[in-house]
């Protein structure tokens, strides 16, 4: 579990009651380590030893931020530069690998409110348990299993090696709740977002949200509010993958789709395969689900050609 | 217009999508989205220099050239060897990140970036495994006492969703996709729970089920996703039929055999980290569908493995 401990000593040795003791694992075949909190630990370790040079471009935004926060207050904010954004991600992407057991401990606490709100969300299964999963089968096969086969498990985990504190566990309740609350509460994850400075966020982001958040609708725009408001007429996007480009056309008539289809076929490979995969598009009436686990590849540059074709038609 | 922002990118070898769900069209409230996934696509890139195996220039790599002295390594490294190693010993060497040689040998070893053959130095000599890598806690060292190459493949990937996902903590409500590897951060652009579906392991266009999640990571790994090069050309005629076919010569290889892996041609796994859910899928996979379930359930995380003849086996 990603305590605040491992947090504060992320270069550190990790817990001692995960690690295999001193050196290695050679030889090693004691009894069975927890997994998860060891994973959990190991994620929250290599975020803050290479927090450093994420922050670097993060401050330059917060300054950025603040220089502009009069001009923002009256309604116009200048154009961002393309360049300087595309700039400061490669400046992290040049010192990449090389991070140093001496970076992270020192800035980490003070920075990190999402990170300790990612800790706790990772620490504590509990704080959205019963909310979690339900299973919903879908295809023909699945008629035989019962609906509920994964899932949450209500016995909280054995795996908090140090639980979390609970003003954490708190935080990360909050964050995951906040899309259902009002508008400070919406607004409070932006709030510790590492990219805002502090004093600028109440003024700038508590406006933004609170329109939608206030209506009681849905925060953002729903795809099947965004799906009535398609354009009719033909529209192309393009999904590549390892094996080449797939362009498919969606045709929108009286704001629904009414075909897809994979237009041009650049893959090394026939389409044939994933054939099927149109007349599913319009079944559904939006790029199936909002995501699938374990599509790779052909299918994957399909999703995202339709994605881009629908895009496309708004 | 929507006021999401949806940016994908091919990276690690696969297409990885970050999706942040927007509040608010503000032009601030854009840039604010976009440079969260800036800096989440770049701690891919930043993953990938490190754990490559396909880049003689990166950490993984340059480890594997020094045999037999301890190496001071980056904590990004040795945290994902830690935990690799600790997968392994978990699962008694079902799960193991030494098998890098002989993935190359089995044809896995094409750059997706040049589409170049790239081959390490490394010549194994004899069966290694996760005994001959030791990793010392107190010095941030790294040893490997005989020639091999690691392999963090199951690792690697959910790791870097599992640093996007940090990044993108803040803005709480995203969705990672990394060619199939999930997370998924509070809610989705309806306000209800992310639906994710898992693919059917031998038909593209159905799906085996439906998920509905909320901060969590979802991992799937199957018998049809890599393909050795030396059984590619049946691709080209591969209807849904002949998936089953294709199947054979896959990516991931049992350890205790050398070859691939064939009592699951599915595994998802539900967990908080993606990392965790990685390695977990792949060792459920290697482990068969009883095994897999007793380790995924000791572990207290959600899954469902899939046998080539579609029988299926839930975590209770």
């Amino acid at each position: 579990m990603a305590s605040a401990l491992s947090l504060r000593g992320a270069t550190a040795p990790p817990a001692s009651g995960v690690i295999p003791k001193g050196a290695g694992t050679r030889g090693s075949s004691d009894g069975r380590r927890n997994l998860v909190a060891l994973g959990s630990a190991a994620v929250v370790a290599i975020y803050a030893a290479g927090f450093m040079q994420t922050q670097s471009a993060a401050d330059r935004f917060a300054s950025e931020s603040a220089v502009r926060r009069p001009a923002s207050s009256v309604g116009g904010v200048p154009q961002e530069d393309p360049h300087q954004t595309a700039g400061a991600s490669h400046a992290v992407d040049g010192a990449t690998g090389v991070e140093r057991p001496t970076t992270g401990p020192v800035d980490v606490p003070a920075k990190g409110p999402e990170l300790a709100a990612a800790a706790a969300a990772s620490a504590s299964t509990n704080v959205t348990a019963g909310g979690g999963i339900a299973a919903t089968p879908k295809s023909p096969s699945a008629s035989t299993i019962a609906a509920n086969a994964i899932a949450e498990p209500s016995t909280a985990p054995p795996v908090v090696a140090t639980p979390a504190p609970s003003a954490v566990v708190g935080e990360a309740a909050s964050a995951a709740t906040a899309p259902v609350a009002s508008a400070p509460v919406v607004s409070a994850p932006v709030v510790s977002s590492p990219v805002v400075s502090a004093p600028v966020a109440p003024v700038t982001t508590a406006p933004v949200s609170t329109p939608a958040a206030a209506a009681g609708a849905p925060a953002a725009t729903p795809s099947h509010a965004a799906a009535a408001a398609w354009r009719d007429g033909f529209f192309f996007g393009r999904g590549t993958s390892r094996h080449g480009d797939i362009e498919a056309m969606v045709e929108i008539k009286d704001g629904r789709i009414m075909s897809a289809v994979i237009s041009q076929c650049l893959t090394r490979y026939s389409c044939s395969w994933i054939a099927a995969l149109p007349g599913q598009v319009v079944a559904r009436q939006n790029a199936d689900v909002d995501y699938v686990s374990g599509a790779t590849q052909s299918a994957n540059a399909f999703y995202y050609a339709i994605v881009e074709a629908l895009k496309q038609a708004k | 217009m929507s006021d999401a922002l949806i940016h994908t990118v091919v990276l690690m070898g696969t297409v990885v999508s970050v999706h942040v769900v927007g509040h608010g069209t503000s032009q601030r409230a854009r840039r604010e989205r976009q440079r969260g996934a800036d800096r989440a696509l770049a701690w891919f890139r930043r993953v990938e220099a490190v754990c490559s195996r396909f880049d003689a220039s990166s950490e993984l790599r340059q480890l594997s050239t020094r045999i037999g002295t301890p190496v001071v390594v980056s904590p990004m490294l040795f945290q994902a060897v830690q935990f690799a190693l600790a997968v392994a010993v978990d699962t008694n060497g079902a799960f193991d990140p030494t098998i890098g040689v002989r993935m190359e040998s089995r044809g896995f070893n094409r750059d997706y970036r040049t589409g170049a053959d790239v081959r390490s130095d490394v010549s194994a000599t004899g069966a290694v495994s996760f005994r001959d890598v030791e990793v010392n806690a107190a010095t941030h060292t790294i040893t490997l006492h005989r020639p091999l190459l690691l392999d963090l493949g199951a690792v690697a990937k959910g790791l870097a969703v599992d640093m996007a996902a940090l990044e993108l903590m803040p803005f709480a409500n995203f969705a990672i996709d990394a060619g199939g590897d999930l997370y998924l951060g509070g809610r989705n652009a309806d306000d209800a729970m992310w639906s994710v579906g898992i693919r059917h392991p031998r038909d593209a266009t159905q799906l085996l089920d439906t998920l509905h999640v909320t901060d969590r990571a979802v991992c799937t790994s199957g018998d049809y996703e890599r393909v050795a090069p030396t059984m590619a050309a049946p691709m080209d005629a591969a209807g849904d039929a002949d998936a089953a076919k294709v199947s054979r010569d896959h990516h991931i290889i049992d350890p205790s055999t050398g070859s691939a892996a064939h009592h699951v041609a599915s595994a998802t796994v539900i967990a908080l980290s993606a990392m965790v859910a990685d390695a977990l899928a792949t060792a459920a996979f290697v482990l068969g569908p009883i095994d897999g379930i007793a380790l995924l359930e000791r572990h207290n995380v959600q899954g469902v493995l899939v046998t080539p003849a579609l029988e299926r086996f839930t975590t209770s």
